[in-house]
C-alpha cells in the first residue's frame, strides 16, 4: 500500500509556526528601526547578538535532546528580538546574553522546547536580569534624534516617576512618538499601534485579548490614580510608560503560555491587566509586567482546565436533556 | 553471560543512595537544605559533614530499636532528640568549616535534626539485614547528598559571589540573583533533569550495544550451523 505524506485534508488554514513567528518578526522589526533612530548603533548590535545567541542555544539544546531541529519555526528569533526591546538601549551586552541563556536554557528547552514551556521565555529572561542588575535594567538613556549618535545620560523612566507619585513631564506628542526614556522597543506608541493593527489583520493575535488587558489597566489607572494632576493624565501615563503597551501586544498574546480557548484567554488578559497594575502600585520595582506575566503564566493551564470542565458539564447536561425528551 | 546493561545496573545498585536512588535527585529529599545551603560551598560542606555525623548514628539507633521492637512513634522521637544533641555537639566542628554558617543558614541548620533524609533512612532501616549493611546505606546516602549539593553550591557561589570556598576566582562579573532561593530550586531541578537524561541515555546506549552483540552472536551461530 502506498502511503502519501500530506496535510490533513480537513485543515484548510495556511497558518503554521513559521507564519505566526514570521508575522511577529515583521512586527518587531519596525521597533528596532525606531530604537536605532533614537539610540544608535548599539541597538542593532544588541538585537543581532541576542538573536544569534538564542538561535544557537535553541539548536544546540534541540540537538542534544535528540528532537528534530526546526530552525524554520523562528521561535528563538522572536525570543531573541523580544528581549532587548524590553530593556534599555544602554544595557551591556552581557546582560542580554545572560537573559538569552536563561530564557532558552532554563525556561524553554528543559520543559520540552517549542509549545511546551510554561512561562514566556523572553519575559522570564528579562525578569531574571531585572532582579540581577536592577540599576542597569531600570536606568534609561535619553532618546536623541540624531542617527547613530551614542546615548550617554541615564535617567529614570516615567514609570519610575509614577512610582514616586510624581507626574512625568512629557508632552502627548513625545509619548506618541516615543521620545522619552524607557525600554527601547516599548516607547513608540504610534509604531506599537501599527504593529497591533498588522498582527490583528493578519490574525496572528486576537485584538480582544489586547483590549481586555488594556481595558482593565485603564479602569484601574482611572479609578486609582497615583498622581494628583488628574485621572485622564493618570491613564495616559500609566498606559504609555514601561512595557505595558508592548506587553499587551506581544506578551499577552503569546500562544504557548496563554490559555487556548477564547473565554479563558479574555479572563486571563483582564486578570493580567489587574495584576500588572497591582505589581506597579505595590511592587518593589517600577515595572511589574515581567513578574505579573510569570505569575499569570503559571495559572493559564488552570483557566483552560476549568473552562473545559464547565463546557463538558454543559454538554453532558444538554445530552441528558435531549435523552429525557426522546 | 552478563549483559552490559545488567553490569551497569549491578554497579549502580551497589552504589544505592549515591549513584542510583540518590536522596535529592531520585526522592527529592532535603530540598530546603539543598536550596538554602547551596549559597556558599563551605556552608554546603558544613551541612554535608553534619549529615555524615547524624545519619549513621540515627541508623544505628533505628536498627537497635527496631530489633527490640519499638514502634515508629517512639524511635522517631528518640532519634530526633539524639540528632538535636548531636547537632549541639558538632556545632564547633561545623563552625570551624565556616564561621558564618549559623547566621547564613538561619533556621535551616537546626532543621537538620528533623531532616527528611534521616527520617527516610531510619524508616527504611531493615533489621533483617546486617547492621553494617544499614550503616553503609546511610553513609552512601549522606555521600549522595554531598555529591549533589557541593557542585551546586560551587556553581552558585562562583556566579553569585565570584568565589569558591571563599577564594576569589571571578573579579568584576557576578550574577547576584543566582543566590536567590528561586534560582536554587531551578538549579536543583535542572541537575535532577540532566542526571535523569544522562542515566536514560547511558541505559539506551548499553541496550543498543547488547542488542548488537546478540545479533552478531546469532549470525555467527547461524554461519557455524
Amino acid at each position: 500500500m502506498n502511503l502519501m505524506n500530506s496535510r490533513p485534508p480537513h485543515i484548510r488554514s495556511r497558518e503554521s509556526n513559521f507564519s505566526i513567528m514570521g508575522d511577529m518578526v515583521i512586527a518587531l522589526l519596525p521597533l528596532y528601526f525606531m530604537a536605532y533612530f533614537f539610540y544608535g548603533n548599539h541597538v542593532a548590535v544588541l538585537g543581532a547578538v541576542s538573536v544569534i545567541v538564542c538561535v544557537l542555544l535553541d539548536v544546540a539544546c534541540t540537538f542534544l535532546s535528540r528532537r528534530r531541529v526546526g530552525i524554520l519555526d523562528l521561535s528563538p528569533v522572536v525570543t531573541g528580538l523580544l528581549i532587548p526591546l524590553m530593556l534599555p538601549a544602554s544595557v551591556e551586552l552581557y546582560v542580554i546574553i545572560v537573559a538569552d541563556l536563561f530564557a532558552i536554557g532554563v525556561v524553554k528547552q528543559p520543559f520540552g522546547g517549542l509549545g511546551q514551556n510554561i512561562f514566556n521565555p523572553a519575559v522570564a529572561g528579562v525578569a531574571f536580569v531585572a532582579l540581577t542588575w536592577k540599576t542597569q535594567v531600570f536606568s534609561y538613556p535619553v532618546p536623541i534624534q540624531s542617527l547613530g549618535a551614542p546615548a550617554a545620560r541615564l535617567v529614570a523612566s516615567p514609570a519610575a516617576s509614577l512610582k514616586m507619585g510624581a507626574t512625568p513631564n512629557y508632552g502627548v506628542m513625545d509619548l506618541i512618538f516615543g521620545n522619552y526614556p524607557g525600554p527601547m522597543g516599548a516607547t513608540g506608541i504610534l509604531i506599537l499601534i501599527t504593529c497591533l493593527i498588522y498582527l490583528v489583520v493578519r490574525r496572528t493575535i486576537n485584538g480582544k485579548t489586547t483590549l481586555a488587558f488594556m481595558g482593565t489597566a485603564t479602569v484601574i489607572a482611572f479609578l486609582f490614580p497615583r498622581i494628583t494632576t488628574g485621572r485622564l493624565e493618570s491613564v495616559l501615563y500609566e498606559l504609555t510608560s514601561g512595557v505595558l503597551f508592548f506587553g499587551a501586544i506581544f506578551l499577552i498574546n503569546e500562544p504557548t503560555t496563554a490559555p487556548k480557548a477564547e473565554p479563558p484567554r479574555l479572563f486571563y488578559a483582564a486578570l493580567s491587566g489587574a495584576v500588572v497594575m497591582l505589581f506597579r502600585y505595590v511592587g518593589a520595582f517600577e515595572e511589574g509586567m515581567f513578574f505579573a506575566m510569570i505569575l499569570m503564566n503559571a495559572f493559564s493551564w488552570l483557566m483552560d482546565m476549568k473552562y473545559e470542565e464547565r463546557k463538558s458539564r454543559e454538554r453532558r447536561a444538554r445530552y441528558e436533556d435531549t435523552a429525557e425528551t426522546v | 553471560m552478563k549483559t552490559r546493561l545488567k553490569r551497569y545496573r549491578d554497579i549502580t545498585g551497589r552504589m544505592d543512595g549515591l549513584l542510583s536512588a540518590n536522596p535529592i535527585i531520585t526522592y527529592g529529599l532535603t530540598l530546603p537544605l539543598a536550596v538554602m545551603g547551596t549559597v556558599d560551598t563551605r556552608a554546603a560542606l558544613g551541612l554535608s559533614v553534619a549529615l555524615f555525623c547524624i545519619n549513621p548514628v540515627a541508623m544505628l539507633l533505628a536498627y537497635l530499636m527496631k530489633k527490640v521492637g519499638l514502634g515508629r512513634e517512639v524511635y522517631m522521637l528518640i532519634i530526633s532528640l539524639v540528632s538535636s544533641l548531636m547537632l549541639v555537639q558538632i556545632s564547633d566542628i561545623i563552625g570551624g568549616i565556616h564561621s558564618q554558617i549559623f547566621s547564613l543558614m538561619g533556621i535551616y541548620f537546626p532543621l537538620l535534626a528533623v531532616n527528611t533524609l534521616t527520617f527516610f533512612l531510619i524508616t527504611r532501616c531493615d533489621p533483617q539485614k546486617s547492621l553494617l549493611n544499614n550503616l553503609l546505606r546511610s553513609i552512601r546516602s549522606s555521600a549522595g547528598f554531598a555529591v549533589v549539593i557541593l557542585p551546586v553550591a560551587a556553581f552558585r557561589e562562583l556566579l553569585g559571589k565570584g568565589s569558591v570556598f571563599g577564594y576569589k576566582l571571578l573579579d568584576g562579573f557576578t550574577i547576584p540573583s543566582v543566590l536567590l532561593p528561586f534560582f536554587g530550586f531551578i538549579l536543583v531541578g535542572m541537575v535532577c533533569a540532566l542526571t535523569r537524561f544522562a542515566s536514560r541515555n547511558i541505559k539506551y546506549q548499553l541496550l543498543r550495544r547488547d542488542r548488537r552483540d546478540r545479533e552478531a552472536a546469532a549470525e555467527e551461530a547461524a554461519k557455524v550451523c
